[in-house]
């Protein structure tokens, strides 16, 4: 008799076997930590309540969400019109863009701690920049710039938004088609009656999906700023450091509230994200 | 069981404030997977008596600690890394001396509160036998995670610097001073008024902020004295920085030990040994260190002994030896101030490389009494943000 593989008897086990490994990863690392943040979020000393979550409408703590929610708005702007623009001259551009990709995806990975200490290097105080702007009697700081700002880090964040969009709406840009072009020329429409009418509307899905990415990238990134300037930046993920990692203060259920807050930001962002990435393949089938 | 998986919860907070840094998901990773999971399967309510752990006396005779520590032959301490107060010479020394091997790199980097923490929240299993709280000795007290002991020095050491009951005290603290970068500095600040007064645009910096690191903190109090201010009116210190700011003269950058070597910062506050450390580095001819005159807190570091320490002896030996003129200093050698300094003598080459007995006359001793902490904390925290970064 013939024997039957036992891949072929019982097709599940291949299934199975090839997802567990990330099934767990997924329980052990995503999972129970939410659920453990969640449930944190309502322990206090005193036991279950919802006074963390009070403790976080505090004015301090309002502000420095207003604030993360208007940086992280900011750069996704920024870095969003800038990388929808480089995507598109480097698609219909003739150059060699597949070298350019590739510096794009080294750039939009290249944060933290050494990102950081790059930006302090360069228009820092002693930044080399800053050094030659004097040179030309150009003074940055005496003007009022501080890399240790709002600024500062928007510039920083600009850095690795930018060439994120670049591969983020790539692909969508390269799959428009130059038929619909030559076909509104055809109709007599003007390069600007083009973007308006057609080439717009039909990027838009990917462009605000892609800012919607962007927008959670920066409002979830903590490493970065806190190198930067630590404490001189009114982020929450700073202030979670604070009640995390605080000599002077420490408070883990307030830190837990806070962070369920963010992770509903979050999480809104992503949403956006799937939404319109329901459009964007609409228009996108090849 | 609580507290292991609030802590636990602790770090899903902080992992979730760093989505982005993917070495600090695997180090979340590691940690959560040997330690917190297991832990909060088990009940943890009841602490069960370990025979070993019954209460020591107060005092004890050197010779039984010394044999009793011998047959524990091991030592395990948090909070305490290699080159901070040169631990590493201290315990090599121990061990060379009676063989007692310690274990005090892994949980080297715990600060203060996360030491005291994970005494507490160990309790089924206790595994550290000392740490190194910072500011938390009241606070390690009040949640019963220290034992009572009293060296054969305890008598020496300050009332304000240790425990009435034993349960702490401080074998080492430093003063806030200036690290002044003489290549970036033409006039070098003696004052907390020159800093306003002054040209160093954009130049002076803390190392941290005051809301999360007690040094700081400190230097705000120490600002707060040179103007008219004191422990309980911290404000005055926060008024002195945003003159500081509004001169010009304040960076956010922070003073550590590459902001001082990139040339970032050209005025580094922060405490005597953080400085003297950046100077051993750079040179004397580039870093100066001065303790200002009219305004400079001490600040203080308690060492605890766990209430419930696998090696009760080789922790208690620990303390005997740290409070020797030996242990005070070897750890002098990391340029943190022993306690009880003015007792000691210091060798010549040593004492050169110290800012001289003087300047250390009008330091304002270490405040350590919780209450007002606690208040100055609080001003701080509320008032630094809006009056000296201008946020809102």
């Amino acid at each position: 008799m013939k024997s039957i593989s036992i891949w072929a008897r019982y097709p599940w086990l291949a299934t199975g076997l090839g997802l567990a490994p990330l099934t767990i990863n997924l329980l052990l690392f995503l999972i129970v930590p939410i659920a453990l943040m969640f449930f944190g979020s309502f322990r206090t000393d005193q036991g279950w309540s919802l006074a963390n979550y009070g403790a976080t409408l505090r004015s301090e703590y309002l502000r420095a969400f207003i604030n993360t929610i208007g940086i992280s708005l900011v750069t996704a702007v920024i870095g969003g019109v800038l990388g929808t623009v480089t995507a598109i001259v480097l698609a219909w551009g003739n150059f060699p863009r597949n070298l350019l990709l590739t510096l794009a995806s080294v750039a939009a990975n290249w944060g933290g701690v050494p990102l950081a200490f790059a930006m302090i290097a360069t228009i820092g105080n002693s930044g080399w920049i800053t050094e030659v702007l004097k040179g030309l009697n150009f003074d940055l700081y005496a003007k009022g710039f501080t890399v240790y700002s709002d600024l500062g880090l928007i510039l920083t964040y600009v850095y690795f938004q930018w060439p994120l969009m670049v591969l983020l709406i790539y692909p969508a840009v390269q799959r428009f088609r130059v038929q619909w072009r030559e076909a509104a020329e055809g109709l007599g429409a003007s390069s600007w009656q083009f973007w308006r009418w057609v080439g717009l509307p039909i990027l838009l899905p990917a462009i605000v999906g892609g800012m919607s990415l962007l927008f959670a990238n920066a409002f979830g990134a903590q490493a970065t700023a806190f190198a930067l300037a630590g404490g001189a930046l009114n982020l929450i993920s700073i202030k979670i450091t604070f009640l995390l990692k605080g000599q002077t203060d420490f408070n883990p259920g307030l830190a837990n509230a806070l962070s369920v807050e963010m992770t509903v930001v979050l999480a809104l962002s992503v949403l956006v994200y799937q939404l319109t990435n329901r459009r964007t393949r609409r228009w996108m089938r090849s | 069981m609580r507290k292991l998986c609030n802590e636990a919860a602790v770090d899903a907070a902080s992992f979730f404030g760093s989505l982005v840094n993917r070495r600090q998901f695997l180090y979340w990773c590691a940690g959560v997977l040997t330690t917190h999971l297991a832990a909060c399967g088990r009940t943890v309510d009841a602490p069960v008596v370990d025979p070993k752990n019954q209460a020591l006396p107060l005092t004890l005779p050197i010779a039984e600690i010394v044999a009793q520590a011998k047959k524990e032959g091991k030592l395990r301490a948090y909070g305490m890394p290699p080159g901070w107060a040169n631990w590493e010479g201290c315990f090599n020394l121990i061990e060379s001396r009676y063989g007692i091997k310690s274990t005090y790199k892994p949980e080297g980097n715990l600060s203060g509160a996360e030491g005291v923490q994970k005494l507490i929240s160990e309790v089924n299993n206790p595994i550290a036998d000392i740490a190194d709280v910072g500011i938390f000795g009241p606070e390690a007290k009040a949640k019963g995670a220290t034992a009572a002991y009293k060296n054969s020095r305890w008598a020496e050491i300050p009332a304000h610097l240790k425990d009435a009951d034993g349960h702490w005290a401080s074998p080492y603290g430093g003063v806030i001073s200036f690290g002044v970068n003489l290549a970036k500095v033409k006039t070098v600040p003696r004052t907390w008024k020159d800093l306003v007064s002054g040209d160093y645009p954009s130049m002076v910096a803390l190392n941290g902020d005051p809301r999360q690191f007690s040094s700081a903190l400190m230097a705000v109090v120490s600002a707060a004295y040179a103007n008219g201010g004191s422990i309980d009116q911290v404000e005055k210190g926060i008024q002195l920085f945003a003159q500081i700011k509004r001169a010009g003269n304040f960076t956010a950058a922070r003073a550590d030990s590459s902001g001082v070597t990139s040339g970032e910062v050209g005025v580094a506050i922060k405490p005597d040994f953080a400085n003297l450390r950046d100077r051993e580095k750079l040179g004397s001819q580039t870093i100066e260190v001065l303790i200002p005159s009219d305004g400079s807190v001490a600040i203080n570091f308690a060492n605890v002994i766990n209430r419930l320490a696998p090696n009760p002896y080789s922790a208690r030996l620990f303390q005997e030896f740290i409070y020797s003129d030996e242990g005070q200093l070897e750890m002098l050698k990391a340029y943190v101030r022993p306690t009880l300094i003015d007792r000691l003598q210091v060798p010549a080459d040593l004492q050169a490389k110290l800012p001289s007995r003087e300047q250390y006359k009008a330091v304002i001793p270490a405040i350590t009494d919780p209450g007002k902490l606690d208040l100055a904390k609080k001003v701080v925290q509320e008032n630094w943000g809006p009056m000296v970064l201008g946020q809102g």
